[in-house]
């Protein structure tokens, strides 16, 4: 739905209808109007647009270093998983939160920059996770089967220790997705991220900060929808991950 | 003739799974004497361990049921008897120790703060008494320097020894039956006699009656007076250890018995083999469990479930063919 | 006649790290001057409980895990020498089976592609791979129609059978296995062990069996070397081990394997031999003869003087002191 979403209403996210303020529901606008006129539905569904678009991008970019780091620190040990291993420990001190938002406030709010600022915070936990998946079935005795029987390294990687080392993270890169969105609505915020009339769902929430008591829908409709967008994606990974494990897939 | 001291009775355990019910155990019968050491053999998949938690009632209650049978302590039916009660029973009466002693202490606390704990739960006593009992229960199973090791952590001790504080622990409060879950499967050959010396000594010396439940046929060759064995939730067969090994009456016994290898430097032979594998609590079928394995099944097996008959004294066993009157020697 | 493999002052030590720089704070000493030899055709027995390093040892033999020191020649060809992709060749002639069924075999392939994969890492091409497999799988008594299915859905049994059968295929010439049965139930095991004892005739097959019971042992085995704390205390014949052993530790294993027989059971117990104490740590064994903390013969030659294999005839021993 939110892919489509520009194309289901006849109005710009930003055009203004100033003789309709501020009314739920009324006729023309699904849900309604927000604080300047805005049709809240369009809003809406560009912000989730939005949202699901940086929080993918930001996510393949950091499952890409993530697998990439982490598959070499898994799998090859001793001093390349040092360095790499330790790089990420003194990354992890740096706040990079505020470094992030100072390259925002430098850099200006556009997507690349919110994305860049995204991206730097949440790169190594991918990373750890899924080295520690990788050591993990690097150690059991089917790969070292594999190993007495002559199957050279690409092929042991590729057939046994990565197909096994990915499923048990997908769950996590679902939980990160949701973060990642999460994280760009606070930033929205807080007013660092993304700004007017740019429709993130965070935007919207901070923008309806006045209306809460007279009229709280302009508050719930982006919330719940924020709400929402991460629950589905959550079970999706949860789903996924089940869908891919062969034991759950044969008849016994 | 005294009472027994335990009597399964009938014993059926059902579980509640997400695919259905699942027939575990389908009429288990069980007695144990005074001071009698009972050996409880079977493979995996037989029920001999759900059998032996069901007398302590440590299996969770859903998902299991125990729609039919009793377990008759000293003529009380521990099934039905309240949880509260069950705990005084629990290593005051009943002890048990179980295969894998590192999983079954606790990590954080020391063997005399897990003895003494026992104690002081079924005895009235001050933390410095139960300490000094702790103290002496750890001498009594041999572990050399109690006074030290008894402020030790599990993770300190070696795998025989955590299986000696182990026992230490059964015991502290004179339990009059000790129940053995797989107590030596874990162990190097070596340790294993030196825990098998120990519980018999206890047996004796203490008259303490014991379930020993095991796969291993040497161990129960061993230390036992009586053995049941177990197969596809049903006792098989009871005799005692010597008939068991010499003249098996039931097929699977009987097969069981010629395919373990024999420590021996003669002449090599084929190993008598029972074609298959133990089934799985899911897999029991209407008749004989063991027919789709058993050399000698005719229809009748397949359709009606053989009962436990009598042979003799203390002796009994589950299979339609011996109701006629060459097959025991056929089978010898 | 040449011997197929040997074996030769094979040592591993374990280094223990510590600390954030991962500084080397001692050795677990796993295995310290190993020696023996195979035959073409024979079984060897590696006994010994655990923590004696007979794993370590049958993973040496294949270059898994890489001697300290020591070297193993295979048909006459130096395999610490080799280069990593010759070794990678060299597989198809050594093949392991391991001990755990259930951790063996890739959960994510099916029993047909787990059995192939060593024929096609090794060069065959995949249209020629299925007349192969299904002969293999035959002779495992391995269904034809198992093959499309995945691990989960077997039994231990079966699946110990895939591992064999995937350890076969390539026709190597000396098949490692560690614990093959341990895992398995009695009535299964019989099964296993009748089969690696067909495939040893058919196939013309050297076996190093190594276990830690002794019944299993002394059923497989032409000849037994007992190990403890890395090192081969005794080696000889079948008959010679179980028989006439002269070393004390063997003599106290034989007398501790519990007999499924009620009447040996009771001559034993009153002279059986129960050994003291316990396994000295790898990290730390004791000086001179690494037995004598639990032998009951122990000297103070013992503790100054390591006791080298002195042979007797086929039974070589080592002990200051033999029977």
């Amino acid at each position: 739905m939110a892919i489509f979403g520009p194309l289901m209403s006849s109005y710009e996210y930003d055009e203004l209808t100033p003789e309709i303020l501020v009314g739920p529901f009324s006729p023309g606008h699904i849900l309604g109007t927000d604080d300047l006129g805005r049709d809240i539905f369009v809003r809406v569904t560009n912000g989730i647009r939005l949202s699901m678009t940086v929080a993918i991008v930001v996510t393949l970019i950091s499952v890409f270093v993530g697998v990439a780091l982490g598959g070499l620190a898994g799998y090859f040990g001793g001093w390349v998983d040092t360095i790499i291993s330790r790089f990420i420990d003194t990354w992890q001190v740096i706040p990079f939160v505020l470094i992030g938002f100072s390259i925002i406030t430098v850099f200006g709010s556009s997507f690349w920059v919110i994305v860049a600022a995204l991206v730097l915070t949440g790169w190594y936990s991918t990373t750890r996770l899924f080295r520690a998946s990788v050591m993990q079935v690097k150690s059991l005795d089917y790969v070292e089967a594999a190993r007495a029987t002559g199957v050279p390294t690409k092929r042991l990687i590729l057939r046994h220790v990565g197909p096994n080392a990915i499923p048990p993270i997908i769950v996590v890169l679902a939980f990160s997705i949701a973060g990642a969105i999460l994280s760009e609505s606070i930033y929205a915020f807080l007013g660092v991220g993304f700004r007017e009339p740019t429709p993130s769902l965070g935007v919207m929430i901070s923008g309806s900060r006045n209306y809460l008591v007279d009229k709280p829908f302009v508050f719930f409709i982006p919330g719940s929808i924020l709400v929402m967008l991460t629950l589905s994606i959550v079970l999706i990974g949860d789903g996924l991950r089940d869908a891919l494990d062969p034991k759950l897939r044969g008849s016994k | 003739m005294t009472e027994p001291l335990l009597h399964i009775d009938n014993l059926h355990v059902h579980f509640n799974t997400s695919d259905g019910i699942v027939k575990a155990i389908n009429g288990a019968s069980l007695t144990l004497n005074k001071g009698e050491v009972v050996g409880l053999v079977g493979e995996s998949g037989s029920g001999k361990s759900v059998t032996a938690m069901s007398v302590l009632g440590l299996v969770p209650k859903p998902p299991a049921i125990y729609p039919e049978g009793k377990i008759l302590w000293k003529g009380i039916d521990l099934l039905t008897t309240p949880e509260r009660d069950l705990r005084e029973i629990r290593g005051g009466e009943i002890s048990m120790i179980f295969q894998d002693p590192m999983t079954s202490l606790n990590p954080v606390y020391t063997i005399g703060h897990q003895i003494s704990e026992m104690i002081r739960v079924h005895q009235r006593v001050s933390v410095k008494q139960a300490k000094q009992q702790a103290i002496e229960m750890l001498e009594l199973v041999g572990v050399p320097n109690p006074h030290q090791r008894v402020d030790d952590y599990p993770h300190q001790f070696s795998g025989g020894m955590r299986q000696r504080a182990m026992i230490a622990m059964a015991l502290s409060c004179n339990p009059e039956l000790l129940i053995a879950d797989e107590p030596t499967t874990a162990l190097d050959v070596t340790i294993q006699a030196q825990i098998i010396e120990i519980l018999e000594k206890l047996a004796r010396e203490r008259d303490v009656a014991i379930l020993l439940i095991t796969h291993d046929l040497g161990v129960v060759a061993g230390v036992c007076d009586r053995i049941s064995v177990m197969y596809g939730g049903r006792i098989v067969e009871e005799a005692s250890v010597d008939e068991i090994f010499k003249k098996p009456l039931m097929p699977y016994t009987w097969g069981l018995m010629k395919s373990i290898p024999q420590m021996s430097s003669g002449a090599r032979k084929k190993l008598y083999t029972i074609p298959g594998s133990p089934p799985t609590p899911r897999q029991m079928i209407d008749g004989c469990t063991f027919a789709p394995r058993c050399e000698f099944a005719i229809d009748k097996c397949f359709t009606d479930a053989p009962t436990l008959e009598n042979y003799g004294k203390g002796r009994a066993a589950r299979c339609h063919r011996l109701s006629e009157p060459d097959f025991a020697r056929k089978l010898s | 006649m040449s011997n197929l493999l040997s074996a030769s002052g094979l040592v591993k030590r374990f280094p223990i790290q510590r600390g954030i720089f991962k500084r080397t704070v001692g050795h677990v000493n796993a295995v310290s001057d190993i020696t023996f030899d195979i035959a073409p055709g024979e079984t060897l027995g590696l006994v010994g409980e655990s923590g004696c390093g007979k794993s370590t040892t049958a993973r040496m033999l294949m270059r898994l895990i890489e001697p300290t020191a020591g070297s193993v020649t295979f048909n006459g060809v130096n395999l610490n020498s080799l280069s990593r992709e010759e070794m990678r060749k060299m597989r198809k002639d050594i093949q392991i089976v391991f001990q755990d069924p259930y951790a063996s075999l890739n959960p994510r392939m099916t029993i047909r592609q787990i059995i192939a994969e060593p024929l096609l890492v090794h060069g065959m091409s995949e249209s020629d791979l299925d007349p192969r497999v299904d002969e293999i799988m035959e002779l495992c008594g391995l269904a034809q129609e198992f093959g499309n299915r995945y691990p989960h859905e077997f039994s231990g049994g079966q699946r110990q059978r895939v591992g064999i059968a995937r350890a076969l295929i390539t026709r190597p010439k000396l098949v490692v296995l560690d614990e093959p049965v341990s895992a398995l139930d009695v009535s299964v095991q019989a099964q296993i062990l009748n089969l690696l004892d067909d495939l040893k005739t058919k196939f013309d097959l050297s076996y190093l069996f190594v276990a830690h019971d002794l019944s299993v042992i002394s059923h497989i085995s032409d000849r037994v070397a007992v190990m403890y704390l890395g090192k081969i205390v005794e080696i000889g014949s079948r008959k010679d081990i179980f028989e006439n052993a002269k070393h004390p530790y063997t003599q106290a294993l034989l007398s501790a394997v519990p007999l499924a027989d009620p009447d040996a059971e009771r001559i034993r117990k009153t002279n059986r031999i129960v050994l003291s104490g316990e396994v000295p740590s790898p990290v730390d064994p004791p000086s001179g003869c690494r037995f004598r903390t639990r032998c009951w013969k122990a000297q103070s030659k013992c503790e100054t003087e390591e006791p080298t294999l002195v042979a007797h005839g086929s039974l070589s021993t080592s002990c200051h002191y033999p029977n």
